[in-house]
């Protein structure tokens, strides 16, 4: 898994791409807590990516949604595939976060409030 | 030609990585579909992880992996030599929850068993033996390439 991030007004946008499972799920994790504790915590999670999502990754998408509400951050997702959107279905997840179509428009959606 | 593969791999969590990448060339190698693969390999991972993270718990151990497809079938066999261990009887996590009270605790099983087609466990010469399977389309004219 390779992590792309980039930023725009001043959101962060986090762009993982490969599988995010069981060896490459720790690598994100770090990667999220060091914007955290450089004071990021408004984050767009684009997803577009990302081949598939085990429950390890749901595991750090969770953190990552539990640490941006504690922090009054703001978090969306974009770009969820088959696979990724299927998981997160069936997992329950998908009412827990923002999910838009586009990076551009989760990018509106964290920066507007 | 049916092709197939057995491994064995140290229950650990470059064990994993290597199982991965080997049950990845397989799918790739016996022409599995694009939607099929991809729920291979995170129920691969699911399965694994458990065995590593709860099954062995820190022991060392062994874990056997075979992978085998014919016409209509693929089929994923991991065995291991943790102490007696029925994934499928893990109690379903509750995913009505809100955010503060979500727990993860058995959620990897719940997506193993909505992503394969059959999941069956069995104690068998001191090993635990879970396998998974998937039916394939017949017609593999059809559906396979918008899928990929």
């Amino acid at each position: 898994m390779q992590i792309n991030e980039m930023r725009q007004q001043g959101a962060v946008v986090v762009s993982p791409v490969g599988r995010i499972d069981s060896t490459t799920s720790p690598a994100l994790d770090a990667h999220l807590q060091g914007l955290a504790k450089a004071g990021d915590h408004v984050i767009v999670m684009d997803l577009s990516g990302v081949d598939y999502i085990s429950s390890a990754g749901l595991r750090v998408m969770l953190t990552l949604a539990k640490r941006t509400k504690e922090s009054r951050g703001r978090l969306a997702l974009a770009g969820l595939g088959d696979s990724v959107r299927q998981v997160f279905e069936l997992a329950g997840f998908l009412p827990l976060f923002a999910v838009e179509a586009t990076n551009e428009a989760a990018v509106a959606k964290v920066v507007a409030a | 030609m049916s092709p197939s593969l057995t491994v064995a791999i140290p229950g650990t969590l470059d064990g994993l990585a290597e199982a991965a990448r080997m049950a990845a060339a397989f799918c790739e190698e016996a022409e599995v579909p694009g939607r099929t693969q991809r729920n291979l390999l995170t129920a691969l991972d699911e399965v694994l992880a458990n065995v590593i993270n709860h099954g062995l718990a820190g022991a060392e151990g062994t874990i056997e992996l075979t992978m085998g497809r014919n016409a209509g079938v693929v089929a994923v066999g991991v065995a291991d030599t943790a102490r007696p261990f029925n994934p499928l009887q893990a109690p379903v996590p509750d995913t009505s929850l809100p955010l503060e009270r979500r727990k993860l605790g058995g959620l990897g099983i719940a997506l193993v068993r909505a992503l394969t087609d059959e999941v069956t466990y069995e104690r068998k010469d001191g090993h635990n033996h879970l396998t998974l399977r998937w039916r394939l389309k017949t017609d593999s004219s059809k559906g396979e390439h918008a899928d990929k």
